[in-house]
């Protein structure tokens, strides 16, 4: 195939001149700067002592070590695990069956051969502009499907995120159209043009919309809050988290009983961030992780493309 | 690009104008209210609400233990609990209700599940046969106008729980050692429950305080972050709000008798407060940097809660909103009312019952005290179960146990200052707010929009920023919500022949 | 049709089914409850019990004396953000695309995202460790150069910006790196021409990539301009602190309804707002999507 061919030189492609070079490794280094101050002092803060933060402002350097936001992020091991589990669970099945979903639609919705392309297109992107509201999806989800406190609420209960149909569909849509026909003179069903020729090749696609799939589903407390009793993911649990700040306050200004409340200084001001960090945490580790398979999805993208 | 917005704005108001109906909203449906008891088995379902910031661990233990109890109290009769902390009950409740999910009972009050709301939509069954009939005691135990106050339309539609009923300013000094040193050098002879017989205006005490911590180098108790003015104006300056919360304009002051309803923020009163605020900020009592969302000070003195840093500033006096600040609530879904409205009246009669679903197991969550069989001595940390910041919205708070810290003649001290309080005779008056629905809700957003800024300093122009938050709120209707509660006011002080001084 | 052409249609319609029921189930049949905007709605009645009141739950919005600052806001601040987001994300991922060094590409992507993990009541702690009167960093250093405190949180006329900049930082890394993802997979013939042609890196931008995301563009204004009247409330809640000195630029629906019925929780009234932002929404999507079709042939539908 045409495309596969390489050309020799491949300095000639790739060489920036120097006034380029500066300008493009320049901008990025700035917006690179950028990002990392702030997140420098959101990590620095969290391990930082709550009154100097309050007294001088959040920096992005540690102002004396202090692990006591952690202490309260921490209280119950078992709970804040058990917290993680469901977070974990519920956002691989969810993401998966989204994006297996995503993509199929995505995919047909790409092909100029499907006639009900545009209807089907509209039928998800309107959608995004009518919601119900809270309260007919409350009746519908609890009286009709019987969702309530279940697992499935959480799971099912986004599935088929539109934006991410939108976002195959376009990379779909870049899918050289020689490899369809040679497809279809092989007599190849569409899932099988669908999942073995056309979805390999548009990886990058697929890791860019699993990545916005896992941190939806992660960073949701709503689902959880409003949909379930006994089922708390990590999103939830953590913003409950600021919540108990208030009754450490209140406990400790009126000595009520029952209540441990450890020192005289409340870590108001730097739980915030210690939550941050134990919320994505574990994101950030599976991203690391992750970010191989990422790369490698888009280099092989850059092959077979 | 305004003129587009107007003409928009023109058509959707014919349109308004040519399809709504005529009144704003409609009138309460009839609920059935005769309900008796048919003594089949029946099981309870009960929301009830957690304070706490996580829901307990431990419900089941609870749970198993109180139907225990129920066995010999309340026969044929099992409880479903249903545990939502404070911050997601309205939430939570607002979804079971929308979707008519079928329970038997829950908490309410003007704020939390808020009572008004939900008797407009139906989701509370009218309680004046059951009451009477299936809690006699409740129904005794609470007074008459207070009973009144709980009318809407002329019917009851929840259980008040009886607690401390009337208001006290108050001032948290954050630091008991430190105010104990100030009133010993400055007010010899004055605790923090007596500072009020001083005869001190409120904010010249705490200003003496918090100059007296400056002058002696001790900055850091004293200071605030804002001062609560929608409080200062309630319990301070005995504005009687007339049950619309202090964000919507139109008051009345409980001790000059004439009746007058006023609009608060354009009163004398608040422009001191701001001027106090302001005042402070400038000399530093008020701490810098902090925003809206800091906790206000502690905005009411109750006896014996405190560790000595709650400063009681004003006398107790009776408020229309806050004698029905608890409530239980009997759910329109409810298939067995009558056996509901009995289990409330145990949580008043039954000590047992009452502080299971406040303190949890005995041994399990809490130890109790040898010496003392209504005192506990230590609550199990981790145990799972603690609902001791609840014993106000289980019926009747006075059979709650006490805690380590409080003292021993705790209720009856509560119960003292609800009798000997003179009750204000506003109390009783239900604000219908149906004229002026929407001219509430737009008084409350600029409301929210402007005090809370003002309470805590935050605009820089102070007097400018004032007359536009007036003026803002006479555009949103404010006078039109002022003369209908004149107008609701006058009409019930005559039908009460209660003459103006 | 012949044939192998419905056969493949037929396998087309298969492949979109599961997610048709899904969102036919999910989100369209509670679609029905949309009828709640024109009644008052009481929950035991059910949707067909309830009285019928017209129009009258939608005077929340539009008689509120700021409707109109209300709505400029929204558009505005959508308008902002949806500009910026794009412009940046798509420089930034037409940037990375261009450099060779791919431990740099790759640090830079792994940095970029960082802040879509970020929550926006943190964004909001970190605007204000930056803006600040007393502590902020930025406030210090404007004040080394230029002698004065700007005490950002009492000037509206700087949230807009302030706002935009802060969508842009927490989510253009992320849109940055799909631009860069869609670029790899484009012919990479059209590459090979424009440098035989000796053209510039700037002119292959232009003229190779900007073309092969057109469509990326393209589809992404039109999904969220659906949305132009609706904010993401936590973002304009959190990181304006809320402050209402600053109401005059970032007052938007969602904040006056928090304020207005904060304890009431009107079922009707918060579901004729949402009519009103999706009939919005809906008109300037039909409106943008035929424009874009004549314009430059692309389209959602």
């Amino acid at each position: 195939m045409s495309a596969r061919t390489k050309i020799k030189d491949k300095s000639l492609i790739n060489k920036l001149s120097p006034a380029e070079g500066i300008l493009f490794y320049g901008l990025l280094c700035v917006l690179m700067i950028a990002v990392a101050v702030p997140f420098l002092t959101l990590v620095a803060s969290s391990f930082s002592s709550s009154s100097l933060i309050r007294a001088n402002g959040a920096r992005p350097w540690i102002q004396a070590f202090s692990l006591d936001a952690y202490k309260i992020v921490f209280m119950y091991p078992g709970d804040m695990l058990y917290s993680y589990l469901v977070s974990v669970v519920v956002t691989a099945a969810g993401s998966a069956l989204n994006i297996l979903l995503c993509a199929m639609v995505g995919y047909s919705t790409s092909r100029s051969t499907f006639r009900g392309r545009n209807i089907v297109t509209f039928f998800f992107a309107f959608t995004i502009m009518f919601q119900a509201g809270f309260v007919p999806q409350y009746i519908l989800y609890r009286n009709y499907l019987n969702l309530y406190n279940t697992w499935a609420v959480l799971i099912l209960g986004p599935v088929v995120i539109v934006p991410h149909i939108i976002i195959l569909r376009a990379f779909y849509a870049g899918v050289p159209g020689e490899l369809y026909d040679a497809a279809k003179v092989d007599g190849a069903s569409q899932y099988r043009t669908c999942f073995q020729i056309a979805t390999p090749l548009i990886a990058p696609g697929i890791a860019t919309v699993v990545f916005y799939s896992v941190l939806t589903y992660w960073n949701d407390p709503f689902t959880a809050m409003l949909y379930t009793d006994d089922l708390v993911p990590v999103a939830l649990y953590l913003s409950r988290i600021t919540q108990y700040i208030e009754f450490l306050k209140y406990a400790q200004q009126n000595g009520f009983a029952g209540l441990d409340v450890a020192g005289s200084e409340i870590p108001e001001d730097t739980l915030l961030y210690a939550i941050a960090i134990a919320t994505t945490a574990p994101m950030l580790f599976i991203f690391t992780l992750f970010q191989r398979f990422f790369v490698r999805g888009l280099a092989s993208g850059a092959v077979k493309g | 690009m305004n003129g587009f917005f107007k003409k928009a704005f023109c058509i959707a108001f014919a349109l308004a104008a040519a399809l709504a109906s005529a009144a704003c909203v409609p009138s309460l449906g009839e609920l059935e209210e005769r309900y008796d008891d048919d003594g089949k088995q029946y099981e309870l379902a009960y929301y009830l609400m957690y304070n706490d910031s996580n829901p307990p661990n431990d419900l089941k233990s609870v749970e198993a233990r109180l139907n225990a109890a129920l066995k010999a109290k309340l026969p044929d009769t099992t409880v479903k609990l249903t545990a939502y902390t404070i911050a997601e009950y309205t939430a939570k409740l607002s979804g079971a209700i929308a979707a008519n999910v079928k329970f038997d009972i829950c908490y309410t009050s003007p704020e939390v599940n808020p009572y008004l709301t939900n008797v407009q939509r139906e989701a509370f069954l009218p309680l004046d046969y059951l009451l009477p009939t299936y809690a006699p005691e409740t129904w005794a135990a609470i007074p008459e106008n207070i009973w009144t106050q709980a009318r809407v339309d002329g019917k009851i539609y929840a259980s008040v729980n009886e607690q401390i009923f009337p208001r006290t300013y108050c001032y948290d000094a954050r630091n008991a050692t430190l105010i104990t040193q100030f009133l010993n050098a400055a007010h010899p002879g004055t605790t923090t429950d007596t500072v009020n017989e001083l005869g001190m205006d409120a904010f010249a005490f705490m200003e003496e305080y918090m100059a007296w911590l400056k002058a002696n180098d001790r900055g850091a108790g004293g200071k605030i972050s804002s001062i609560d003015t929608e409080s200062a104006l309630q319990n301070w300056f005995g504005y009687d709000n007339l049950g619309t919360g202090m964000s919507t304009p139109g008051v009345v002051d409980i001790e000059d008798g004439s009746y007058t309803v006023v609009n608060q923020y354009a009163s004398q009163d608040y422009r001191n407060l701001i001027d106090t605020v302001y005042r402070w900020k400038s000399v530093g009592y008020i701490e810098e940097g902090v925003s809206v969302f800091d906790l206000t000070p502690e905005s009411n003195w109750k006896p014996g809660y405190r560790r000595g840093n709650i400063l009681k500033l004003s006398d107790p006096h009776y408020f229309t909103s806050y004698v029905i600040g608890t409530m239980n609530a009997i759910s329109s879904t409810s298939k067995n009312p009558a056996r509901a409205m009995k289990f409330i009246e145990l949580l008043r009669t039954d000590a047992e019952i009452h502080n299971i679903l406040q303190f949890g197991v005995e041994d399990v969550h809490y130890i109790k005290d040898p010496e003392n069989p209504v005192r506990i001595a230590e609550q199990i940390t981790g145990s799972g179960y603690n609902n001791a910041q609840f014993g106000w919205g289980l019926g009747c708070e006075f059979v709650s146990y006490l805690t380590p810290s409080q003292p021993a003649d705790l209720w009856e001290q509560v119960k003292k200052i609800n009798a000997d309080t003179p009750v204000s005779p506003l109390v009783g008056f239900n604000f219908n707010v149906a004229a002026v629905k929407q001219k509430i809700a737009d008084c409350k957003a600029v409301v929210n929009e402007f005090a809370p800024a003002f309470a805590s300093a935050q605009f820089k122009n102070k007097d400018d920023k004032l007359a536009e938050f007036l003026s803002r709120l006479n555009a949103a209707g404010a006078n039109e919500v002022v003369a209908e509660k004149q107008k609701q006011l006058d009409a019930y002080l005559a039908a009460r022949g209660i003459a103006k001084a | 049709m012949t044939k192998g052409q419905r056969k493949e249609n037929i396998e087309h319609w298969l492949l979109c089914l599961p997610a048709l029921l899904k969102v036919l189930i999910f989100s369209y049949l509670p679609l029905i409850g949309l009828l709640m905007a024109f009644q008052f709605y009481i929950p035991r009645r059910g949707l067909f019990g309830s009285e019928w009141v017209g129009f009258q739950n939608f005077a929340y919005l539009f008689k509120s004396t700021i409707a109109s600052r209300l709505i400029i806001n929204a558009v505005v601040l959508n308008a902002l953000g949806i500009v910026a987001g794009t412009v940046v994300s798509l420089i930034v991922g037409l940037v990375m695309f261009e450099v060779v060094n791919k431990v740099f590409v790759r640090a830079s992507q792994t940095i970029l995202i960082f802040p879509y993990f970020v929550s926006w009541p943190l964004v909001g702690v970190l605007v204000g460790s930056f803006l600040s009167e007393r502590t902020g960093m930025l406030t210090n250093i404007l004040y080394s150069i230029g002698g004065t405190r700007i005490d950002f949180y009492s000037e509206p006329g700087y949230w807009r910006a302030i706002l935009t900049v802060t969508l842009v930082w927490k989510n253009s890394g992320l849109s940055a790196v799909m631009y860069y993802a869609f670029l790899i997979g484009v012919d990479k013939q059209l590459y090979e021409a424009a440098a035989i042609d000796g053209a510039s890196k700037f002119r292959r931008m232009l003229h190779v990539s900007m073309p092969a995301l057109n469509l990326m563009v393209v589809l992404g204004i039109i999904v969220s301009s659906a949305n132009i009247l609706r904010i993401d409330f936590n973002q304009v809640y959190f990181v304006t602190n809320n402050d209402p000195s600053l109401y005059k630029t970032t007052d938007v629906i969602e904040t006056y309804m928090f304020r207005a019925l904060r304890t009431e929780g009107d079922y009707s009234i918060s579901t004729a707002v949402g009519l009103v932002q999706a009939a919005v929404g809906f008109v300037l999507t039909i409106v943008i999507n035929y424009v874009s079709k004549k314009l430059s042939a692309q389209s959602l539908f």
